[in-house]
């Protein structure tokens, strides 16, 4: 038996950052990982585009991973084991029991507070019906990832792509710089959720097709894929059978979305939010359970890995500060409202305990050009950000100033 | 698309203004930006685009070693340049921060290690 103040699982960008935000007020942390690294996702994309806002440079994923696990190595104040894998997190008397498969066996660590920071999986054929025969040569775009720049192995000759999220779309690029022919990326949506650097630098760069409106109806091949079927769509995203056509390829890279992984958490009966696909949680990244925390992926789906650090820090930091006893919450808690131009914000909570900042993270609902994002508290602007643009594939956040709240919170987005 | 005209979007800022970039009387017009910064980042698009390549090198035994230019070169020599990165000698003791290849295909830029994948067993 392990005993440690806070116990965090899963060592990706959130949970070295988790790490650190512990470690800065004084508390003892542990991280457990089950691979055999630190690193978490950031390991296999070797594209540059990491760390801009956190360290001012243009770093790869490997890169920014590792000036996080240098910071950390040498914190007194933080442990790490590898190869452990997390089965189960028990809410005890005075705490959490967490079990984990190791190299030596069963390993059981007891702490004050747990941080999840588990990252997420990514959407298989499964859960997209795709249709058609189950031939090899069918991959999610990250396991592709991990075969060809860890493991440097080659998923097939000539590919397609569905999906064209920022992931499809450097996955392209990757593909045709190890010499695979990519006939096509299929986007069922009329745009691209990719960012624009990606289709410049990933699609045109390489002249590779992006089809919109069109996705991948069904899949042909015994043991192998020999061609995947493909349509356009109405207006209610429906393929148009009579023009559906086949392409011919040996690989199919699904690229359709992430979820959260959590269902460890599934027994804890805590609150479900459908928008975010994963818990509830207030401005401490806490949970409607005492002493359990949430942050990066786990809470919500993030695209920039500077946003799951500053995360990661924040509940560590409220970890630490819970496991020391100094963190009151003993002042009420109310959910932070929004008008329709939101989808959800993470906290969802929020306590008027008129102490520190809280850093909320939301989404909009839909493009817009230039949007003045405020924030209410008592019918009173407690906080505003005049953008230039917003999108809705990119995360936003606003910083409160919890002293200037008097009841609620209220965020609104006022279109100019 | 010609190559006397390109269309793309901006992205030295989150707004994203559409660029149009034209030859016209053999000067270079950008034309959607916002900004100067646009104009400076059309006009390197369409005359002579930059980027940073990251590579993957495949080690004999098993597992890569993961590379990047230390800075932006010219696209065109896209190509060259990843040929060059696959065809180099495998380093002897690989470490994160090494140089690979320095001065890669007569560029001024150096190509830099990011990672070294070995199973370690
Ligand atoms: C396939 C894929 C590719 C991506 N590519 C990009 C990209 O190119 N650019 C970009 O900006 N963002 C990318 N992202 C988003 C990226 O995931 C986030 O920016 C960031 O890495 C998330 O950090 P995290 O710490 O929340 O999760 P992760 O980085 O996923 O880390 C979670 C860690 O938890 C560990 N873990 C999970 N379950 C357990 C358990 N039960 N026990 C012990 N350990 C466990 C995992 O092994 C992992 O190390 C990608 C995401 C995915 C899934
Ligand atoms: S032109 Fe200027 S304002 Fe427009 S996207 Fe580029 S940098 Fe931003």
């Amino acid at each position: 038996m392990i005993c440690t103040q806070v116990l965090i699982i899963g060592g990706g960008p959130g949970g070295l950052a988790a790490a650190h935000g512990v470690a800065s007020v004084g508390a003892n942390c542990l991280i457990l990982e089950r691979d055999n690294r630190l690193g978490g996702i950031l390991n296999q994309c070797i594209h540059n585009g990491f760390g801009l806002h956190r360290f001012n440079e243009e770093l790869t994923g490997p890169e920014y991973a590792h000036r996080w696990i240098d910071i950390i190595s040498t914190n007194p104040h933080i442990n790490a084991k590898l190869n452990c894998f997390v089965t189960e997190i028990q809410r005890t008397q005075d705490g959490f029991l967490t079990t984990a498969m190791s190299a030596d066996g069963l390993l059981e660590v007891e702490s004050k507070a747990v941080i999840l920071t588990t990252g997420c999986r990514e959407r298989a054929a499964g859960s997209i019906l795709l249709g058609g025969t189950r031939p090899s040569g069918i991959y999610t775009a990250g396991c592709a990832q991990k075969f060809i720049n860890i493991e440097g192995k080659s998923v097939g000759k000539k590919a397609a792509i569905l999906g064209s999220g920022d992931i499809g779309l450097i996955m392209a690029r990757r593909l045709i710089c190890e010499g695979t022919e990519v006939v096509g990326i299929y986007e069922i949506m009329p745009a691209s959720g990719g960012l624009a650097r990606n289709i410049t630098q990933c699609v045109r760069d390489f002249n590779i097709p992006l089809h919109l409106s069109t996705t991948v109806t069904r899949v042909a091949g015994r043991d192998r894929l020999e061609g995947i079927f493909v349509a356009p769509v109405n207006e209610k995203l429906q393929p148009v059978y009579e023009l559906e056509k086949f392409v011919p390829c040996d690989t199919l890279l699904l690229s359709v979305g992430l979820l959260p992984e959590n269902e460890i958490l599934s027994k804890f009966g805590l609150e479900w939010t459908p928008a975010t696909n994963s818990f509830a949680v207030d401005e401490f990244f806490m949970t409607d359970c005492e002493g359990l925390f949430l942050a990066g992926n786990v809470l919500h789906v993030n695209d920039l890995v500077d946003n799951v650090s500053s995360e990661g820090e924040f509940a560590g930091t409220s970890a630490g500060r819970y496991a020391l006893g100094e963190l009151s919450k003993g002042a009420e808690r109310v959910e932070i409202g929004h008008d329709e131009h939101i989808k959800y914000t993470a906290p969802k909570y929020i306590h008027l305990d008129h102490e520190g900042t809280a850093q909320i993270s939301f989404r909009v609902s839909k493009n817009y050009k230039k949007v003045i994002i405020k924030a209410f508290s008592g019918g009173k602007e407690v906080s505003r950000k005049p953008c230039p643009a917003v999108t809705a594939g990119e995360m936003q956040t606003l910083i409160i100033d919890k002293s200037k709240l008097i009841d609620g919170l209220y965020l609104e987005v006022e279109v100019l | 698309m010609s190559n006397n005209e390109l269309q793309t979007i901006c992205i030295r800022c989150p707004i994203g203004c559409h660029l149009t970039v034209k030859r016209e009387n053999g000067e270079i017009v950008v034309s959607g930006n916002n900004c100067p910064r646009g104009a400076e980042y059309g006009k390197q698009e369409f005359t002579n685009p930059m980027r940073t390549i990251t590579a993957v090198y495949k080690l004999k035994n098993g597992g890569t070693i993961c590379v990047r230019t230390n800075k932006a070169v010219e696209k065109v020599k896209y190509f060259e340049i990843l040929r060059e990165i696959h065809s180099a000698p495998e380093p002897k003791n690989p470490k994160y921060g090494d140089t690979f290849i320095s001065n890669v295909y007569n560029t001024g830029a150096d190509v830099i290690i990011t990672a070294v994948n070995k199973d370690e067993d």
